[in-house]
């Protein structure tokens, strides 16, 4: 079969920021309102980071205009509000990027051993 | 409360687009949150205020870079801006990729390929079609605001480049 030049893949994968990995992260088990948000990415770094509203909103405004994820309107009991929730591009570079987190460690893992050896 | 109505007057630092897209939502998270941390004591409050108050500044300036960065060579909103599709990616009916780029080496490989039919599969396969329509030209609006421009944008966006669009 003939070969052909590939051409570079555009949505080569980089490694992600801490902001952009946690809303991922907090997305990825159910669609959230920006405070809701907020409240989950305290969470799951035990405290360590607090996003602040113009950091949360400027993460969201880039990973909707790269389809990472999707605005929509959450029937609330009290008042509509704008939740968010993961499109498959966006769980696909959460997975990517876990993936090569996973790598790092084991990489890293293997080098202490190797000094305490 | 007087936290919330300075948060919403620094609100109108951000581009008009971005405050008609999030501002009503950031202002509603910020009072939640102001809520939540007053619980806490007023110096809780206050380290609060002056974090957001910080995040707000560079996310401002953040904002106003991807703005006008966008902006240079396209004439629509940075937020939503939707671009018309370039006739340069569009393939007529019946005509290869390879005579549509006009690749000559590989011109000659194909034509050697479509002899012992292989060609067809190779090239016409949705696969590939994705992998080409990525190939990035500046899309038509770039084109267009180019055209419009005036002589020293245009300068600009010649020295600068074309931005590509994160739509296309």
């Amino acid at each position: 079969m003939r070969q052909v030049a590939v051409q570079p893949d555009k949505s080569d994968p980089k490694p992600l920021t801490e902001p952009v990995l946690l809303i991922l992260m907090s997305l990825a088990s159910k669609p959230r309102h920006g405070y809701a948000l907020m409240r989950d990415i305290e969470d799951l770094s035990n405290g360590r980071v607090r996003l602040s509203t113009g950091t949360l909103y400027g993460a969201l405004r880039r990973l909707l205009a790269d389809h990472w994820i999707e605005r929509f309107e959450q029937k609330d009991t009290s008042r509509a509000k704008q939740a968010y929730k993961l499109m498959p591009a966006g769980r696909k570079q959460l997975e990517i990027e876990l993936d090569r987190m996973k790598q790092l460690t084991r990489a890293g893992t293997l080098r202490l051993r190797a000094r305490e050896a | 409360m007087t936290l919330l109505r300075i948060y919403n007057r620094l609100l109108r630092l951000y581009p008009r687009e971005y405050r008609a897209s999030f501002g009503a939502e950031m202002s509603a998270v910020f009072a939640n949150a102001a809520r939540d941390r007053g619980r806490r004591g007023w110096i809780a409050t206050i380290c609060f205020f002056l974090a957001e108050v910080t995040g707000l500044g560079l996310a401002v300036a953040h904002e106003w870079a991807a703005k006008i960065a966008y902006l240079l060579s396209h004439s629509t909103s940075y937020i939503d801006g939707r671009c018309l599709p370039n006739p340069l990616l569009m393939r007529a009916p019946g005509v290869s990729w390879l005579q549509h780029y006009g690749w000559g080496a590989s011109d000659a490989a194909a034509a050697q390929g479509e002899d012992d039919g292989t060609a067809g599969s190779l090239w016409d396969g949705e696969g590939t079609n994705e992998q080409f329509g990525n190939r990035q030209a500046p899309c038509m609006n770039a084109n267009q605001t180019f055209a419009l421009a005036s002589p020293i944008r245009r300068l600009i966006i010649l020295i600068v480049g074309f931005r590509e669009c994160r739509h296309c």
